[in-house]
């Protein structure tokens, strides 16, 4: 896995925009898993651009370890999960589209069959798989779009608000795959509002105004509004020696009520 | 109210509406999984989707629907054309228009712009620009489809006020699956899975009833409780201070001191 460095990087969308990136200075290691947040149009989308390759920078630069830049980069490296399914999901069928990476990188038409097969099955989209893209829910469409990352393989996944739209099952099954994108250290940046995140993130990284900032899970916690942790501060403020932050809430149910 | 559904089925979702009567006003939430025809059920009320069988009476009242992707309800290339487009000139320098005008763009934050192309705007500002349209439409009947989707903290609270208020003497329906953010502020709610449910039901026991995946550890030990009959009410890890509160007060009972 290899690191990914912003060197003096920064971006806009021309001059009568008021929106801008930057200057970002910092290296995402491989295998890392960056939580971003931050307020409405602060720039975390664009982030999420800059690494897609749809956005340039235009001042500094994005390069892998090897100082390879980002035009240079292989078309599978960088998976994007984009915050609408619709920008992203362009085929007629469920399968077809899932099956849009598979069709150009695999060697034989059963690693293409394997590869859609299984990144259907990861979301739960196989009984769908006929199912024209129209027909589906908000939800289905954005399982779809990330059922065709899954298909493309990629080493590093940019997921912005993964999570919109997905019932609790969709729910479960993205966690179930972020889990398995960590263990396989796969670097991910996940962009969300939704303080579940901190469960799996390396490091946080906030965004406002355009400009970005480190931040401890502590402060992330405290700017999300974590219920967790707000529960807690209140819990350890009013029952000195309690403990069980770091406990798992049923270990905490049986401490409460046995 | 006079809006009535009755032997409906919906196409894809195969949703069966046997009989349903809209209330004269409150807010209520949509809940259910992917693919249920939640979206579409909302769509049908708007008139947007056609059926072959069953009946769909609106009488004269004025419905409003907020789209699950602000970008399906984007025509114009400015942010004050958006707003405008569907009064005529004579209107749009009548002094009450103009002060309601101006309420709304503070309300919805749209002054710094007011004159940009929606179309820059971050996925959160055109969910914003679209619901100031409506709130400048004041329709009587107002369909809100994954309202909070992509939206930060700030603005789920602004939103979740402006809904509130508004359902004082309007009727609002909230298609969700953002329950901590609907239970925060709704009564009651429908279940939409196969068929619809024709009375509202109390959300919090729909919650714990439908058994739902949890969202975040502080709902997944308030279940864990209720599921040991801790003396804890449904709706209180909602707000972490008071489930914080009543931690302590389980915590002291435990441990001999109330």
């Amino acid at each position: 896995m290899t690191a990914i460095i912003f060197e003096g990087v920064g971006t806009d969308y021309g001059k009568d925009s008021h929106y801008a990136l930057g200057s970002l200075d910092f290296t995402i290691q491989g295998g890392e898993c960056i939580f971003v947040s931050g307020p409405n149009g602060g720039g975390k989308t664009t982030l999420a651009r800059l690494l897609a390759g749809t956005v340039k920078a235009v001042r500094g630069k994005i390069m892998l370890a090897d100082g390879s830049e980002r035009g240079e980069w292989p078309p599978t490296l960088v998976g994007w999960v984009q915050q609408e399914p619709e920008h992203q999901v362009i085929a007629e069928r469920v399968g077809e589209d899932v099956g849009i990476s598979p069709s150009w990188y695999a060697g034989s038409y059963q690693e293409y069959q394997n590869a859609k097969d299984g990144a259907l099955a990861a979301l739960g989209l196989t009984a769908m798989f006929q199912r024209v893209v129209q027909s589906l829910s908000g939800g289905e469409l954005h399982r779809t779009a990330m059922a065709a990352i899954v298909a493309q393989r990629p080493e590093v996944w940019v997921m912005d608000e993964p999570e919109a739209m997905m019932d609790r099952a969709g729910q479960v099954a993205l966690w179930e795959l972020v889990g398995q994108l960590k263990q396989k250290r796969a670097t991910v940046v996940m962009i969300s509002h939704d303080a579940r995140w901190l469960a799996v993130a390396d490091r946080c990284l906030w965004i406002a105004g355009g400009q970005a900032l480190w931040l401890g899970h502590e402060d992330m916690a405290a700017r999300l509004a974590d219920p967790w942790h707000e529960f807690w501060e209140i819990m350890e403020s009013q029952v000195p020696g309690a403990g069980g932050r770091d406990k798992s809430p049923g270990e905490v149910a049986r401490m409460l009520w046995p | 109210m006079a809006i009535t559904v009755q032997g409906v089925t919906l196409p894809y979702s195969g949703l069966f509406i046997e009989h349903w009567q809209a209330p004269a006003a409150g807010v209520y939430a949509v809940m259910g999984p992917n693919g249920a025809g939640k979206s579409q059920w909302l769509s049908l009320l708007a008139g947007q989707l056609k059926v072959r069988g069953g009946t769909v009476k609106r009488g004269r009242h004025r419905i409003g629907l907020v789209m699950q992707h602000p970008e399906h309800q984007i025509a114009e290339d400015r942010v004050s054309a958006e707003m405008l487009w569907p009064y005529g000139e004579t209107r749009r320098t009548a002094p009450d228009f103009l002060a309601s005008v101006a309420q709304v763009r503070t309300r919805w934050a749209l002054d710094g712009f007011w004159d940009d192309s929606p179309w820059t705007l971050s996925t959160g500002q055109k969910r914003r620009l679209v619901f100031a349209v409506y709130d400048l439409l004041n329709p009587d009947v107002l369909l809100l489809d994954e309202p909070s989707e992509a939206l930060d903290g700030e603005w789920k609270d602004r939103t979740r006020r402006w809904v509130a208020e508004r359902a004082q003497d309007h009727l609002v329906l909230i298609a969700s699956h953002d329950w901590p953010w609907v239970l925060s502020f709704v009564d009651q709610g429908y279940w939409c899975e196969g068929t619809l449910d024709n009375k509202p039901r109390d959300l919090g026991e729909l919650w714990y009833e439908r058994q739902v995946p949890p969202s975040g550890r502080l709902e997944e030990l308030w279940r864990e409780l209720l599921d040991r009959s801790a003396p804890v009410g449904l709706r209180e890890w909602i707000d972490p201070q008071i489930a914080a509160g009543q931690a302590v007060k389980l915590w002291h009972w435990k441990h001999g001191a109330r």
